[in-house]
């Protein structure tokens, strides 16, 4: 039932998120077609009377700004999307269908985590995609920028060639990244999950108000207790830590791991605390 | 063991108000009942108790011996008082996800009914009728083979002629063996199709018999008798 689960979110997810995706592709080819007419432009305003060389200007400027306010705005738009969701489709009237499936509370909360996790993810490599097209054709008066393309593969060489990198760094690096960045979406989600579920648990009216405001004390909480963790780890690992003062790179995984440690388990809290809350103390209005 | 529903002592409070007090009822496997009484009653709330979408402050309730659960839900088919369909699905796309879902789904059942009642399989729901939209859901709540039906207002948005056509489709469609439970303040309109009924008053009980006892004792319809019990 899990797979279906996540088939049913993915396909809604998909109906907004892929345009949302493809609009911020569009929006870069947008900004770097305004940045070519730019370069343009600044060939040939010698020759044009002041007054068209301001309008032209501000034109493009505008277009610009325009363009790269867009792509931010479009992240958040895909946040919105992802979390909505979630909130129409368990708290609003798809609620009573879904409450109703034959399935497990834990299987409905964890196909949608998964099904969000995926399309945070196609996001990310779209937005990626966004900057990079903007980067290389966009930032110079060629059509492509070489510089950038030079930069890049000077850089990936570099990180190749690292004195004193032995094949276990190679391999750690990339896992460590991936982990990081698995744990961190998940978090993420399922702390914004939990506090929809918290808000429309604890609120009559005003159930996204009281989301926002139990996403802060959630978040509030989880600070102090990953504070105190901290703390209490550092003097405890002070030693070890010492010992390998020669060793930096053992210093940053051991960061690296604690830190993917402590976001793993505060999404495991955070989805048991929803799951028990959900299949508990349900009550939909 | 002839029960499929059990209700005991259940009691749900909404902040300051009483929806349900100490609700004892006992219902038999292959009737249709009403569960009658006047707006606020307590009727959907029953109902969504029963469905799963509500927990109550005190009390259980036993279907066909189980608690209300994964398991329950896999055999009570509810229809709600709204859409709880996502609305930019196709119908078909409805359909699937009830075959995907529900094992006792019979989707040849679904696309014939939809099939007569002339509703374009390819058609969004949201582009649908209101009425549409009520026959769509009512299709698919009635073409699982369940053992509990919990049809909260079904005739309730829909003219004379559809509420004659909603009424013998679930006639028609339910298994022998099951239980209908519809809830409504249109008494006139469903009573000929019922076994039973049961009067909810204030979140209380306040009868439950047969159609002909009533009919036997008191020499009355259940339109009649409603109207004498909850006299303003």
């Amino acid at each position: 039932m899990l797979g279906k689960l996540i088939k049913y979110d993915f396909k809604a997810l998909k109906k907004t998120l892929l345009p949302v995706c493809l609009g911020a592709v569009a929006l870069a080819v947008f900004t770097t077609i305004v940045m070519k007419l730019f370069f343009v432009f600044n060939d040939y305003n010698d020759n044009l009377p002041i007054m068209a060389n301001t309008v032209f200007e501000s034109i493009l400027t505008l277009l610009l700004v325009f363009g790269f306010l867009a792509l931010v705005a479009s992240a958040f738009i895909a946040w919105f999307l992802l979390l909505q969701r979630y909130y129409k489709n368990c708290f609003k009237d798809e609620g009573y269908l879904t409450f109703t499936l034959p399935v497990k509370t834990g299987n409905i909360l964890l196909g949608k985590l998964i099904s969000a996790g995926i399309w945070a993810l196609i996001t990310g490599v779209f937005a990626i995609i966004s900057i990079i097209v903007f980067l290389i054709f966009g930032t110079s008066q060629s059509f492509i920028n070489m510089d950038i393309i030079r930069g890049f593969s000077e850089a990936w060489n570099l990180f190749w060639n690292i004195p004193d990198f032995t094949t276990l760094d190679y391999i750690l690096i990339p896992t460590i990244l991936i982990l990081t960045v698995l744990c961190s979406i998940a978090q993420n989600i399922l702390l914004f999950y939990l506090a929809i579920t918290l808000g429309n648990q604890i609120a009559k009216r005003h159930k996204i108000l009281a989301s926002v405001g139990m996403y802060f004390a959630v978040n509030t909480v989880s600070s102090i207790l990953v504070s105190t963790a901290m703390t209490v780890f550092t003097f405890l690992g002070f030693p070890i830590l010492e010992s390998l003062d020669n060793q930096p790179m053992r210093i940053i995984y051991i960061y690296f791991l604690i830190a993917i440690l402590i976001s793993a388990s505060l999404s495991v809290v955070y989805f048991f605390v929803n799951k028990a809350i959900l299949k508990k103390r349900l009550n939909l209005e | 063991m002839n029960e499929l529903l059990i209700c005991k002592d259940l009691t749900k409070n909404y902040s300051y108000v009483r929806a349900l007090n100490q609700v004892n009822l006992c219902l038999e496997k292959g009737k249709i009942i009403g569960l009658l009484g006047p707006n606020g009653s307590g009727k959907t709330t029953l109902i969504k108790t029963i469905a799963g979408l509500l927990k109550a402050d005190f009390g259980e309730v036993l279907i066909d011996g189980e608690k209300v659960g994964e398991k329950t839900k896999a055999f009570v088919s509810y229809l709600p008082e709204r859409n709880y369909l996502d609305d930019t699905m196709k119908v078909y796309e409805t359909l699937d996800l009830f075959n995907d879902f529900y094992i006792d789904f019979d989707r040849n059942t679904a696309e014939k009914m939809l099939e007569n009642l002339d509703i374009d399989i390819n058609r969004k729901f949201k582009n649908l009728s209101k009425g549409m939209k009520e026959k769509v859901q009512l299709v698919l709540v009635m073409s699982r083979k369940a053992r509990l039906y919990l049809l909260d207002e079904p005739i309730g948005g829909v003219d004379p002629a559809t509420r004659d056509y909603i009424l013998n489709t679930i006639v028609s469609n339910y298994a022998p063996d099951s239980t209908v439970i519809i809830s409504t303040h249109l008494i006139a309109d469903v009573e000929k199709v019922l076994d039973e009924f049961i009067f909810i008053k204030n979140g209380e009980i306040v009868m439950q018999s047969s159609v002909d006892n009533l009919r036997e004792e008191k020499g009355m319809s259940v339109d009649e008798y409603f109207r004498e019990v909850f006299k303003c």
